[in-house]
């Protein structure tokens, strides 16, 4: 197990307030768009950004692109890692709903651009709940 | 006949054997629970561990039938 | 020699030196020792047990010991192991904390962070993989839980797990605790202090790498399964967490401790945990990383004006912030609890003191001019007031901030009484105070040996029971604090073993684990505790024994007069000894240690029982 390799990071910035940050497939993929060595591309079936770890080259211009700087590095991984949404079997949904927890669903990719505002740093996720929460 | 060893105070207050004739196949943890309720014991299952008497894991959906005994302790020391 | 589940190597830090270093265990010592608790009695035996009785646990001579087990990071639910010579009872107090610092530590590259010396200034403790530094912490000195993460956050420029201590180690409180994720507390033991007195104020790691390699993968695989599918299943436990004894205890079966144990039932019946969870809850299930069952909750409450967060209330803070001070309001008890987490103490330890002085107020042990004001059962205000001056050490807090056992020593000397006038109102056993669940009524988990023979004093997480070689024994409890599993999320011993097998690839039975590993961890963790000192020493024919209060027949309830006798205590406690190999004094006879390969301990051992004038 690989705790930092995984796609989907929890970050807590307030007790009981867990962001959940991942990649939400944006309309416009900025980051495909702006991947010097056309190591990105993207999943006809699933709509999922996929990495070539043979041509990412780790210049992080995708994270510079991300309204979520979404894309990880980690140690002993020579490209970024990007949710591939497990080709369209999520493995985080399974264990997700195992537990009976059910905060993780599949659904069907909305069409209207609006998704893309759920594209944030965590940071900024956790100032806006904090505000609304925790002040 | 379907036997029940106690550990611990379960044991110092219900006695460490208990034995039963059961005439019907029942759920062994349904009969557990009913029989606690019964002796006054404000437990609930969630708080046990019943186990074969060798330490095993129950099977799932064991019945009295399929098993004649069984160990039970307290599962959680904390909380 | 090949290693899985554990990497084999500790991260070595000497704040004296300003050094880090790592530092190589042996494969056969995990073998023998497993991890966590186990792997800490060995480490402090090795290092200072040739001295033992004068080491200072509050000196720079003491270790901190910060350890995982083969299990952390793989078994569902996560907990890692704080240990040392204790503050408290001056053995080595296995005291388990869920905190994200446990698979960071392991993702780092290490089993766990031994800390030696002290520093002269503030430092935190930094780990990204191979990079550790000491950092100065001066703006970060004496800031309290809340504050701390912020500051802790802003200065780092993201969210990094760590283990961190409040105002309360840092003045040496006695009760003080190691604090993780806000609300999570290592309390027995008392090593916020020795983390304050080492001038550590924070450890942060952050790790990057894999977990350690697992021996029989597909076998392990199955078996996570295995025991994620049991644990999700405790639906009483996911909904309402340890707050579903809140009260419920006292009420349903007379083992809560009710203003200083003077009962331990009540009839309340105001409460409801629905209630609770409408008004209070903001977060419900909560979980700790990796955990399937998720039995915390935060909790959010107004106290004139003042916001409080904490998880639960869980039932040791209901019952020793709340019914064992009196006080019986939720929305009081999570403000009492909140402060506690943020001001570093451990509620139980703290709670204990706190109940212990009112009573002796009320006695007029001791009275205002001593305290400066008023304590009232009941009373938040003066409540909140003495926990503050206990965590700030101000006027009589400094002497409760010894705990309860040392507290009472002293007002004795100030009273000119023999101390056993005022230890008898002391609910503790050998520096400990009792966690919150009695023996009296016998209708909870505790046997009436619980405490008394316990190697970790009253600590309700690792209980003495007969008989020896079964879960009701102590090793039960130090075997799961050694692999390091949650004791919420542990299933049958069976499968728990077979899981530590699946990932060590190592083929420990039953009988091993009762004969030999776990009692070669509880008989160090004995003989370190008989050994003792600095400033006390226990003498087991008068030591192992339950608090007095417990022979004081229930005075209430439904088993009212219900009481353990002492002789029966006597009895149990000695057949006990007899299963472990160890003599009637609870010493480890010779022929054990050897059986044990801890041949080490036998001159050791000859030692004790000469100066305990029992050969
Ligand atoms: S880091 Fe890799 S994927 Fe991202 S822009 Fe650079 S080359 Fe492309
Ligand atoms: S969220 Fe980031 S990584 Fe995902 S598609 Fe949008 S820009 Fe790309
Ligand atoms: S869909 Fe797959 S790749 Fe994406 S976060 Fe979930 S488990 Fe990871
Ligand atoms: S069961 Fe509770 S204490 Fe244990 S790891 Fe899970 S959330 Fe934490």
């Amino acid at each position: 197990m690989w705790p930092s390799a995984s796609r989907i990071t929890i970050y807590e910035y307030y007790p009981g307030a867990p962001i959940p940050h991942y990649c939400i497939q944006c309309p416009d993929y900025p980051c495909v768009s702006a991947c010097p060595t056309k190591a990105l591309s993207v999943d006809q079936l699933t709509g999922a950004v996929l990495v070539d770890p043979s041509l990412c080259t780790l210049c992080l211009k995708c994270v510079e692109a991300c309204p979520g700087k979404v894309p990880k590095t980690t140690r002993g991984k020579s490209h970024v890692l990007i949710c591939d949404l497990c080709f369209g079997d999520p493995a985080c949904v399974r264990e997700c709903s195992r537990v009976g927890y059910n905060a993780l669903k599949t659904v069907k990719k909305p069409s209207n651009t609006g998704i893309k505002h759920y594209a944030k740093p965590p940071e900024l996720v956790a100032e806006e709940f904090g505000r609304k929460i925790y002040m | 006949m379907f036997c029940i060893y106690f550990l611990g105070n379960l044991a110092a207050s219900l006695g460490s054997t208990l034995c039963f004739e059961v005439s019907e196949c029942r759920d062994v943890l349904a009969f557990l629970e009913e029989l606690l309720r019964s002796r006054g014991e404000l437990l609930s299952v969630d708080e046990l561990l019943a186990t074969l008497p060798d330490g095993r894991p129950l099977p799932p959906k064991a019945t009295t039938c399929d098993i004649g005994e069984i160990r039970v302790l307290r599962l959680l020391k904390g909380g | 020699m090949q290693i899985y589940g554990s990497w084999g190597k500790l991260l070595s830090v000497d704040l004296s030196a300003g050094k880090t270093s790592e530092e190589r265990i042996h494969p056969i010592t995990y073998r023998m020792f497993v991890g966590g608790r186990g792997l800490a009695t060995y480490i402090l035996w090795r290092e200072l047990g040739k001295k033992w009785g004068s080491v200072d646990p509050l000196g720079p001579e003491n270790m901190l010991t910060i350890l995982t087990g083969p299990l952390t990071g793989y078994y569902p639910g996560i907990k890692l192991v704080v240990s040392g010579k204790s503050p408290q009872s001056g053995g080595v107090v296995g005291s388990a904390i869920s905190s994200h610092v446990a698979y960071s530590i392991k993702t780092a590259g290490y089993d766990g962070i031994i800390v030696r010396g002290a520093s002269r200034d503030p430092v935190y403790i930094y780990v990204r993989d191979d990079l550790v530094e000491i950092r100065d912490a001066s703006k970060l000195w004496g800031l309290k839980g809340l504050e701390l993460t912020k500051s802790l956050r802003s200065e780092l420029g993201r969210d990094a797990p760590s283990l961190y201590i409040g105002p309360a180690g840092e003045n040496l409180v006695r009760t003080a605790a190691v604090m993780a994720r806000w609300f999570h507390a290592a309390g027995y033991g008392g090593y916020g202090a020795v983390m304050g007195s080492k001038k550590l104020k924070a450890i942060v790691v952050e790790g990057s790498g894999p977990l350690p390699p697992v021996a029989r993968r597909d076998e392990f695989l199955k078996l996570r399964y295995e025991v994620i599918d049991k644990v999700a299943a405790r639906s009483t436990f996911r909904v309402w967490g340890t707050t579903s004894g809140l009260w419920r205890v006292g009420h349903d079966t007379s083992s809560e401790p009710i203003r200083n144990w003077v009962e331990e039932w009540h009839n309340r019946e105001e409460f409801s945990h629905v209630a609770i969870e409408k008004k209070y809850w903001i977060k419900n299930p909560w979980a700790d990383w990796g955990c399937p069952l998720a039995c915390m909750k935060v909790s959010k409450a107004v106290v004139d004006g003042v916001t409080y967060y904490t998880d639960g209330p869980d039932y040791e803070m209901g019952a020793y912030l709340g019914s064992n001070l009196g006080l019986f309001e939720v929305d009081k008890v999570i403000a009492l609890s909140a402060l506690a987490d943020d001001l570093g103490l451990c509620g139980i330890q703290t709670g204990n003191t706190m109940g212990f002085a009112v009573e002796l107020y009320e006695r007029g042990l001791i009275t205002r001019e001593d305290v400066g004001y008023e304590l009232k059962w009941g009373d938040f205000y003066c409540l909140k007031r003495l926990m503050e001056d206990i965590a700030y050490r101000r006027g009589f807090g400094g002497v409760l901030a010894e705990g309860t056992y040392r507290a009472a020593v002293e007002v004795a000397k100030r009273r000119n009484l023999p101390s056993e006038e005022v230890l008898k109102y002391a609910v503790q056993v050998k520096g400990i105070g009792v966690g919150a669940h009695g023996i009296r009524s016998r209708k909870d988990y505790p046997q009436p040996i619980a405490y008394a023979a316990s190697v970790q004093g009253g600590d309700h997480t690792s209980v003495a029971g007969l008989p020896a070689d079964s879960e009701e024994s102590e090793i039960s409890s130090a075997f799961l604090d050694s692999a390091v599993v949650c004791s919420f999320t542990s299933v049958e011993e069976e499968t728990v073993l077979k899981f530590l097998n699946a990932v060590t690839g190592w083929g420990v039975t039953k009988e091993e684990l009762y004969r030999t590993i776990g009692l070669r961890i509880l008989s160090l963790q004995r003989i370190l505790l008989l050994l003792g000192g600095p400033d006390v020493r226990w003498d087991p024919r008068v030591h192992d024994d339950n608090p007095l209060r417990f022979y004081e027949p229930l005075p209430s309830g439904p088993y009212t007069n219900s009481v353990v006798s002492r002789d029966e205590v006597l009895n149990s406690i000695a057949e006990y000894y007899k299963q472990l190999g160890w003599d009637s004094y609870g010493i480890p006879t010779e022929e054990t240690l050897r059986k044990l390969g801890l041949y080490d301990a036998v001159d050791v051992v000859k030692t004790l029982r000469r100066e305990l004038g029992v050969s």
